[in-house]
């Protein structure tokens, strides 16, 4: 291939000329007009002088030398040995030279010495400061995960790792660390971040403000957090567990939180299980949302098939509430729904001791396994019963309560009676889930109920909505 | 520049200071080599040092370094080329194994669609420009240069190059038209991204301004 170019003295198109005076800005006003008239409806002239302005544009392209001292020295130093050479008997001449040349390159040489200061210290910095950006990316993992240990337990925790799994099927707990910043090398990490959407380099942005408002010292324990995570042989599973649990964590009560960080290990890891089960019972409560009308309707027909049993196998307590809610209420009242919705929420942790209201472990409370509430109520639903419930689920329910409970039976039962009491409510003349939104059940709440729900997680902020309108 | 006349080495060192990278780069792109543009810009130094006595305060001080610059540019050109005659070697010029042409030759490849789309890199990028530039004829070269990175306007140019306006009208407009038909393979095929948005007129006004150094302007005299 030849690589043809007009020479200096090959004629040229006219038009050619005219564009370029122009983007010289070289054209008298009448020509710049008369052009620009033409541009304006000439398409093909417009093509040709945006091809003329690129080419032109990418003449930046071409390197810019970085000062040399060293040339500017020989430089003077040549021009030293000419002063001499041209007059080597007049003395005066290389004496009026000598000292202003001795001078300028005393200067010359401070001023190269004190660039390469300069360069170095800036090129150090920049270095830092790209190695601090891969720290800023995490700085949620690092702030809050820093104790090495206690998150590989976590990492080594089955209960833990059922948790993580089950949380990201719901879309939970899913590291909100975007880039890779960390992954990339120092070199490349400048063009990297140049080339992130608007989006994620915001997100970037805001992290790496945060990192720079910390004071040096915790700056200081950041970065040694980071480093001590780089020397380890599980580094990159470390830094994943701690990206989990820096998103975990902060949707915890504030006192289990403290309990989780505190320095005594047998108060942490009490505490950790109990977070655990919490947010194991949050995932079954909003495994919910997830239940589509089809497994809704078998959930409720299976209710509905336990009572009938109930009520044949003459179970008094759940006879005796029917009978009494027909009394009391009077003819048009769904007496079997009502006595449904007693036996579901009868074994419901919504009580006064739920989840956050409680000191013990929900696990271990014995009214989640069947037994009595007490007095003349239905008893709650019992393994057998919700094992009937299990048994009419669509494969598809089936598959998402498997990956919750991860074959812990007190999961399953959980996410079950969650799943019955989601049925109830969805099926409760009161129910107006379709009717209105988060937002416009916010806003009919009374001022100080406002009040309570601004104060608590986000999390917490949608269950207390659903709670609002839901089942009275 | 009077300074450096009245023997002042300081003022000298000062005017190196502030020309040297610009001269480096020109003479990157009209040197007959690369690798020995920086020598080239030396010898610019020294003939304006030893010329010192003839500077005239009139007269402009860029427009008497480029001048100067583009002399020892083309003597180092002719010198090469009549040892290239005795050799007969054909050494290519810089410090890469491709001749400048060969280089366009190889990577147009890629720009004809004949190979797959790729998006060159920065250096590679800077490389494909900088061989565009070296095959101008050198006084397209030296024109451009100084109307694209000295800022220069025509009046200016053909006062350093020695040459009327139209001539270096005609200089400019050939450089151009050269480096459009060069480069434009790239920007179509994709290899090289075109950062100016098309169809905006308002984006093709004059914008040679904005490339001027207008700092470096002033005060050139009084050094």
């Amino acid at each position: 291939m030849s690589i043809a170019t007009i020479s200096d003295e090959a004629p040229l198109d006219p038009d050619d000329e005219l564009l370029v005076s122009y983007l010289d800005g070289e054209l008298s006003r009448e020509e710049q007009s008369t052009l620009q008239s033409r541009l304006l409806s000439d398409q093909q002239l417009r093509r040709r002088l945006q091809q003329l302005q690129s080419g032109w544009d990418l003449l930046e392209e071409l390197p810019q030398p970085s000062p040399s001292f060293q040339l500017v020295e020989s430089t003077l130093e040549l021009a030293v040995a000419d002063v001499i050479r041209e007059q080597p008997g007049d003395t005066n001449s290389w004496s009026r030279w000598r000292w202003p040349m001795i001078v300028a390159l005393a200067c010359l040489l401070g001023s190269a010495g004190a660039y390469a200061v300069s360069a170095a210290v800036k090129s150090n910095q920049y270095q830092q400061q790209l190695n601090d950006l891969a720290i800023a990316e995490n700085l949620d993992a690092y702030m809050r995960g820093k104790d090495l240990e206690l998150m590989r337990q976590l990492s080594a925790s089955a209960d833990w790792s059922k948790m993580v799994a089950a949380s990201r099927e719901l879309g939970d707990l899913k590291p909100s660390a975007t880039t890779s910043i960390a992954s990339t090398s120092l070199f490349e990490r400048e063009d990297m971040v140049r080339k992130l959407p608007i989006e994620k380099l915001r997100q970037l942005n805001l992290r790496w403000d945060r990192f720079t408002g910390l004071g040096e010292a915790e700056q200081a324990q950041v970065r040694r957090t980071a480093d001590a995570v780089t020397r380890q042989p599980d580094a990159e599973l470390l830094l994943q567990t701690m990206q989990t649990y820096a998103v975990w964590i902060q949707n915890l009560p504030t006192e289990l939180r403290d309990e989780i960080e505190s320095a005594d290990p047998a108060i942490r890891r009490s505490a950790i299980d109990k977070a655990v089960e919490l947010t194991q019972i949050s995932i079954s409560q909003r495994s919910t949302m997830k239940l589509d009308d089809e497994t809704i309707n078998w959930i409720f027909f299976a209710l509905q098939q336990v009572l009938r049993k109930r009520l044949q196998d003459g179970d008094q307590a759940t006879t005796a509430f029917m009978e009494r809610v027909r009394e009391r209420m009077g003819e048009g009242m769904d007496e079997k729904n009502a006595t449904i919705a007693m036996m579901v929420f009868s074994g419901s942790l919504r009580g006064p001791a739920g989840p956050g209201n409680s000191g013990s472990s929900p696990r271990r409370r014995p009214s989640w396994f069947g037994a009595s509430p007490g007095g003349d109520r239905p008893l709650p639903l019992t393994p057998e019963e919700l094992g009937t419930i299990r048994l009419v689920l669509p494969d598809q329910a089936i598959a998402v309560l498997d990956l919750i409970a991860a074959g812990d039976p007190w999961m399953e039962a959980l996410t079950l009676r969650a799943w019955t009491e989601e049925a109830v409510r969805r099926n409760s003349p009161f129910n107006r889930r379709d009717d209105s939104t988060w937002l416009e059940r916010y806003n009919e709440l009374p001022a100080s109920e406002r009040d309570v729900i601004d104060l608590l997680p986000p999390k917490e902020i949608l269950s207390e909505l659903s709670r609002e309108s839901d089942f009275p | 520049m009077l300074r450096v006349r009245d023997d002042d080495a300081g003022a000298f060192a000062e005017l190196m200071k502030r020309y040297e990278a610009r001269l480096v780069r020109l003479m990157h792109a009209i040197g007959p080599r690369h690798n020995i543009a920086e020598d080239l810009a030396q010898e610019t130094f020294m003939r304006v040092f030893r010329a010192r006595k003839s500077y005239e305060p009139g007269a402009k001080f860029s427009t008497w370094l480029f001048t100067i610059a583009g002399n020892v540019a083309r003597n180092a050109s002719r010198s090469l080329g009549r040892r290239h005659e005795v050799s007969e070697v054909d050494a290519p010029r810089g410090d890469q194994s491709l001749s400048s042409p060969q280089l366009l030759a190889s990577t147009a490849l890629d720009a004809s669609g004949l190979m797959p789309n790729r998006l060159v890199e920065g250096a590679e990028r800077a490389e494909i420009v900088r061989a565009a530039v070296s095959v101008l004829s050198e006084r397209q070269r030296m024109a451009l240069m100084l109307s694209r990175f000295e800022n220069m306007s025509y009046v200016e140019i053909a006062e350093t190059m020695g040459l009327s306006t139209k001539a270096v009208k005609s200089l400019l407009s050939r450089a151009r038209v050269n480096l459009r038909e060069l480069l434009q393979p790239y920007i179509e095929s994709g290899l090289i991204p075109n950062e100016r948005d098309a169809g905006d007129l308002n984006n093709n006004q004059p914008d040679h301004a904005a490339f001027g150094q207008e700092d470096d302007k002033e005060s050139e005299s009084s050094v």
